[in-house]
C-alpha cells in the first residue's frame, strides 16, 4: 500500500487486537490497514457506513468525496450526518464523525462528487476505491478511472430492500462497464431506501476493501452478490469480462 | 418443461412477485425466455428489461450461478433456476 509501513503502537494493538485475532490479520495485516489509503465516493447511506467501518478498522487514510449540505431527508440512512449539521457541509460532518470514532485515521474531506475534474487525482491518491455513488455517470467515470490506473474498486449499490456488491480488479476481472452499458431507462434520482439496507451494503463493501488491503479471503472478483432483504434471498452470480467492453476490453488493432 | 425465474430489485417490483414458475417449449435460450416474459407482461417489466425488444445488455441474467447474455445460445433445461438482476446504484444524493 502507498503509506509508510510503520510499526503499531501499544495503544493501537490494544485498540485493534480483537480483529488482529482473525486468522491472516495479526500485526502484519493491521500494519497494512494502517498504511492504506481508501477513497470512498459519497458518504451517504452506503459510503457512510463503509467509511465508518474502515475508520473503525484502522485504515490509515480515508478520502471522502461528497458534495452538498445535510438535508432532513438524508437522516434516515446517512448515519454520519447529524441533526445538528443540517444545512452545513455533508463531507465535513462525516469527517468529524469519523475523527470522533478514530482520531488515528487521517480523513481527507473533499466537498465534491467524483467528476472528470477530480477523478484522476483522487483515484491516484488511493490504494482502493469504494464506489457508492447514486448516479450511473459517476459510477462509470470512477470505473473508467480505476481501470485506467489499475486500482481495485469495490462497487456497492442498493435499491429499496435490494443490495449488490462486487469487486473489480482491472486486468483481472470484469469491470462495471462489462456488466452495465448504460443507466436503466427506468432509473430515477429518488429511490426507496431504509438505512438498514444501505448500511448492510456499505458494511459488506468495507469488508471487501479490508480483504483487498490485507490479502485475506476471496474478494468478489467476477462475482456479483445480490440480495433482497424483503425475503432474505442471497445469490452470488458469476459475471464475465466482455472482450469488447468499451472501458476495459482489448483495444481494436488498426 | 418448466423453469423458475427469480426477480431482484426493481425487477421484483415491476414483475409484482419475487419468483415464478414458467412453462416453456424447448429449445429455448435463457435470455430469450426472459425477454419473452417481459414482452408478454409489458408495462414496467418490459421497460426495465428490454432494449429494442431484446433483453437489455445491462440486465444481468443468470442460469444457476452462471451469467448468460442476450447472444448466449445455451439452452434451458427442465428445472433450471434463472435469476434476473437489473442494475442499481448507490445510496446517497
Amino acid at each position: 500500500m502507498s503509506g509508510r509501513d510503520e510499526p503499531l503502537s501499544d495503544e493501537e494493538r490494544a485498540t485493534y487486537e480483537w480483529q488482529m485475532w482473525v486468522p491472516g490479520i495479526g500485526e502484519e495485516g493491521q500494519r497494512r490497514l494502517k498504511a492504506a489509503t481508501v477513497l470512498v465516493s459519497r458518504v451517504g447511506g452506503l459510503g457512510g457506513l463503509a467509511a465508518y467501518e474502515l475508520a473503525a478498522a484502522g485504515v490509515g487514510r480515508l478520502i471522502l468525496a461528497h458534495a452538498g449540505t445535510v438535508k432532513p431527508g438524508d437522516l434516515n440512512r446517512q448515519l454520519l450526518m447529524t441533526h445538528a449539521a443540517l444545512g452545513s457541509s455533508r463531507v465535513e460532518c462525516a469527517a468529524n464523525r469519523l475523527r470522533e470514532l478514530n482520531p488515528r485515521v487521517e480523513v481527507v474531506a473533499v466537498p465534491e462528487n467524483i467528476s472528470p475534474a477530480n477523478a484522476d487525482r483522487l483515484v491516484g491518491m488511493s490504494d482502493v476505491v469504494v464506489c457508492c455513488a447514486p448516479r450511473f455517470d459517476e459510477r462509470f467515470l470512477m470505473n473508467a478511472e480505476c481501470v485506467r490506473q489499475g486500482k481495485p474498486m469495490v462497487d456497492c449499490a442498493m435499491y429499496e430492500l435490494t443490495g449488490q456488491v462486487t469487486t473489480i480488479h482491472p486486468g483481472r476481472t470484469a469491470c462495471l462497464a462489462c456488466r452495465v452499458s448504460e443507466a436503466p431507462a427506468t432509473w430515477k434520482r429518488q429511490f426507496p431506501v431504509f438505512g438498514a439496507v444501505s448500511g448492510a451494503v456499505g458494511c459488506l463493501g468495507a469488508m471487501e476493501a479490508i480483504k483487498l488491503i490485507t490479502g485475506i479471503g476471496e474478494p468478489l472478483y467476477d462475482r456479483l452478490l445480490t440480495f433482497d432483504l424483503l425475503d432474505m434471498r442471497f445469490r452470488v452470480v458469476r459475471v464475465g469480462k466482455r472482450m469488447d467492453c468499451p472501458t476495459c476490453g482489448s483495444p481494436v488493432r488498426p | 418443461m418448466r423453469v423458475t425465474v427469480e426477480y431482484f430489485g426493481a425487477a421484483r417490483e415491476a414483475a409484482g412477485l419475487a419468483r415464478e414458475a414458467i412453462e416453456y417449449d424447448p429449445p429455448c435460450p435463457a435470455a430469450e425466455l426472459v425477454a419473452r416474459v417481459a414482452r408478454n407482461r409489458g408495462g414496467r417489466l418490459a421497460q426495465l428489461l428490454l432494449a429494442d425488444n431484446r433483453l437489455s445488455p445491462s440486465v444481468l441474467v443468470a442460469v444457476g450461478d452462471r451469467q448468460v447474455t442476450a447472444d448466449d445460445r445455451v439452452l434451458l433445461r427442465d428445472g433450471d433456476e434463472i435469476t434476473v438482476i437489473p442494475p442499481i446504484s448507490g445510496g446517497a444524493r
